[in-house]
Formats: structure tokens, sequence, C-alpha cells
């Protein structure tokens, strides 16, 4: 499935009419108006050959999505489950179960303020958004809590360019150039962490201004970065 | 008949737009019409206290600050009129219980201020990535105590008009990358002061409408130059 040339689509843009029978899944950034679908939100239209149309804006706040890796902050702890704020119209819930290994009587040692990094399990509208700290075997996996390090925030548009394949040029720069490791949620939170210090600044200076560079312009700053790091 | 500045009784002053100023803000936009200029950022979706929430639809938030004072009734009602124009284009329906706050600072003020603001509040919204299904577009119009019609009227213009009018449309493109964008042939919102007769109302309203075509030019072409 190869990406078709993007065009930039603005709210209310017509996209396609919709076929008299048959099933259409719409994406996001699409809204069905009477007999045809048109653009929602502003940002690049791309479709795909098999028919997938959908629209990749910028923004700041994150829409959830079921399946998606966000990284939250704890805000409350309940009996039964943990508020997270993931920058989303709701403060999320995290079951204190929904990590592994985790039981009534063994429960997870959070306080208000860690960070987590979870999967969105739950994300109708009407609802809080729900988290779980576990793959979809029950496994640990990377989720849960973090330690150390530090978050920046970014668009969710740039946090899910550098969780894409192929990586960014700012990133595999930096990657080749510096040791550290990054937790990306796609909610637009960004966790580096990196056992010397001065990496975990500079990544963490340098990655969020790798949206707007070009590949040359970036691998140019990275390197001008760590030829003044020597 | 020339006005301040050597401008046709229709034309329009010096559009400028611009987006993403604010970093905390979720979006926002300054526009300026001439040298009227006036800020907007927009806040949401987001949780809010239990009494405002509609459980079935976003609730809008307009706050409108004015150049210089503490806000009024005046101010009053240009949040309500902002407010409608914007609940007639949001999908409110896609995010129950939210709220998405609109807050609009006038940072300088030299007549067409509510239109000023109603077009920074759009680029603000867009900008925001909410879910709309059309753009809009504001301008002035004003009748002069001799009759005639002008178009994007400065301060010293509207002090001196017999009426004044502002009037939103909304456009839409048929296909993504349209040449133009196409506008409603009726206004959304229409808000005028003082007295005129009919006629002069229409032909108002039909110079405000080749005006807001020329806006929403310029709004589409900004909006492509944000994203490319």
């Amino acid at each position: 499935m190869v990406a078709k040339p993007v065009r930039i689509a603005a709210p209310g843009d017509s996209v396609v009419d919709l076929p008299e029978k048959g099933e259409v899944r719409v994406g996001t950034g699409i809204h069905q108006e009477g007999n045809h679908l048109i653009t929602c939100r502003p940002g690049l239209l791309c479709t795909t050959q098999s028919g997938k149309v959908w629209v990749a804006g910028r923004q700041k706040r994150y829409i959830p999505q079921v399946g998606d890796c966000v990284l939250g902050v704890i805000t409350d702890k309940h009996s039964e489950n943990y508020g997270v704020d993931i920058n989303a119209p709701f403060v999320a819930s995290l079951p204190v179960l929904g990590f592994e290994g985790a039981t009534r009587r063994s429960r997870p040692n959070l306080q208000v303020g860690d960070l987590v990094y979870a999967r969105v399990t739950a994300a109708d509208r009407d609802v809080d958004p729900e988290l779980v700290c576990t793959d979809a075997s029950g496994k640990g996996a990377g989720f849960g809590a973090l330690a150390g390090g530090q978050a920046f925030r970014c668009t969710t548009s740039f946090a899910a360019k550098l969780m894409s394949q192929p990586q960014p040029a700012i990133l595999s720069a930096l990657g080749k150039a510096l040791q550290f490791e990054l937790a990306v949620g796609l909610n637009g939170h960004v966790w580096v962490h990196s056992p010397k210090p001065t990496t975990t600044i500079i990544v963490t200076n340098t990655l969020p201004k790798g949206e707007f560079l070009s590949d040359a312009q970036a691998e140019l700053v990275v390197k001008r970065i760590v030829s003044s790091m020597q | 008949m020339t006005r301040d500045g050597e401008r046709s009784p229709r034309q329009l002053r010096n559009l400028v737009c611009e987006r993403s100023l604010l970093h905390r803000a979720d979006g926002s936009a300054k526009f300026f019409l001439g040298k009227t200029c006036v800020l907007a950022c927009v806040y949401g979706p987001t949780s809010t206290v239990t009494r405002k929430e509609n459980a079935e639809q976003a609730v809008i938030e307009v706050n409108y600050r004015p150049m210089a004072g503490i806000a009024g009734t005046q101010e009053r009602q240009q949040e309500h009129l902002i407010r409608r124009t914007i609940e007639g284009v949001v999908l409110v329906a896609l995010h129950p219980r939210a709220c998405i706050s609109v807050i609009i600072q006038v940072l300088e003020d030299n007549g067409s201020a509510l239109a000023c603001a109603v077009n920074a509040a759009c680029t603000a919204l867009v900008d925001a990535a909410v879910p709309m299904h059309r753009l809009f577009a504001s301008v002035c119009c004003c009748t002069t105590q001799d009759g005639e019609l002008l178009v994007d009227p400065s301060s010293t213009e509207e002090q001196e008009a017999a009426a004044v009018l502002t009037l939103v449309y909304t456009s839409r493109r048929a296909e993504v990358e349209a040449a133009r964008p196409s506008i409603s042939s009726a206004p959304m919102m229409s808000f005028s002061s003082g007295q005129c007769t009919p006629q002069q109302y229409l032909l108002a309203a039909l110079a405000g409408r080749e005006a807001c075509q020329r806006l929403a030019d310029f709004s589409y072409l900004s909006l492509h130059k944000s994203f490319s």
C-alpha cells in the first residue's frame, strides 16, 4: 500500500461522493455530509491505493484512538484506578490491575506526577478514555512507569512521524551520534533517557526542532551540535 | 471620491494573518484588517465543570476582551454573536461533554473590529484543528449619511456612518485544492446598527459577499502556506 502524493485540505472540502451501495469506513478528519464525504480538519489529504482516505493534520490536542501508545502523567490516585492526563479532552483512567503481574494484593507503586507509557483500550467519544500498561497478551512489553530521563511535548503529527518508518532524519542522525532511549507517545508527549545527562539535554532540545527541518538541514544541525560537544 | 488611505469604496484594507503564535494554546491566530488587529486563541476540546457540560455535544465558550477598559454589555453581545457563528460551523456532536474556549483580544481597533475578531476566531479554530464543516469569513460594511456604501470602514468612517453592518459568510471548496472557494449565497450572521433602507441593506449584503469571497481566497492561501 503506497501513499499517493498528498494535497493540502481545508475544513469543508469535498473529498468523494459516497457510492450507492456498499460499506465505507470513514478515516480521521473526514466527515459524512449527506451524500458525500468532506474534510473537517486542515492538513494533508492522504490516500492509499486500497481506497483509504484520511487527513493528516498538525494539532496539539490529542483525540484518543484505540490501540495508540501514549505517554501520560498520573494526576489522581483512586482505589480502583489512576487518573492519567494524556492531553486528551478528558482525563483517562488506568486500572490498578492493568499492569503485568498486578493483583489486588500486590499493586503497582505509582504516585501523582509519575510518567507512564500505556496503550489506549477504550476511546469512545462519550466516555473517558481507558488505558492499560500491558500489551494484548498481558505482558509488560515496555509499558508501565518510566523512571528518570526527561519528557517534552510536541504536536501529535510529529510524534506519529517519530514512530513511523523510515525514521525522520533528525532521529536517525541523533541516534547515530548519541546513545539514548526514547518512548514516543502518540499524544504528543515524548520521553528521552540516557545514562549521560548532557545527552538527554541535547536530545530534548534538538529533537522538537526537527519537525520543520528538511533532511539535509537536520543532519547539519546534529553535526554542528556533536562537533561542539567535542 | 477617495477614502483616507486612498481606497475605493469597495476596497478592503491590507490583510495579514499569523498562525500558531502562542505556545500554550491549542490554536491561535492574529488577523489584521489594515491597522485593526485582533488576536484569537482556542483551547479545546477540553473538560469543563459539570454545570456547563452538555451530554450530547461540545459547548462553545467565547471571551471577548476589548482593547482598553473592562468588558461590558457590548462585549457580551459580541461574544454572543461570535459564539452563535462558531456553533453553526463546528461539529459539536463529535466531542460530547467537552468545552471549546475561544478567547479574543482586540489589540488595535481602527474600525471593523467585530469582523476582524470573527476572522481571527475562524483562523484560530482551524489552527487548533477543531472539526468544522465550513470555514467562514466576515466583513463590515457601512452606509454614509449621503447614502453611499463603504466596505471595510475605518473607525472615523464607522463613527460618521448612518448604518454599520457586520456580515459573516461561510465558504467551502468543491474539491481539495480547488481553484477558488465558493461562498454561501446568504449570510450566516448579520449584525447591524443604525438606520438604512432595505435597498441599502441588500446592496451592502451583496458587496459584503464579494468582499468575503476575497477574504476567503486569502484565508485558503494562508492555510496552504502554513502547511507547505
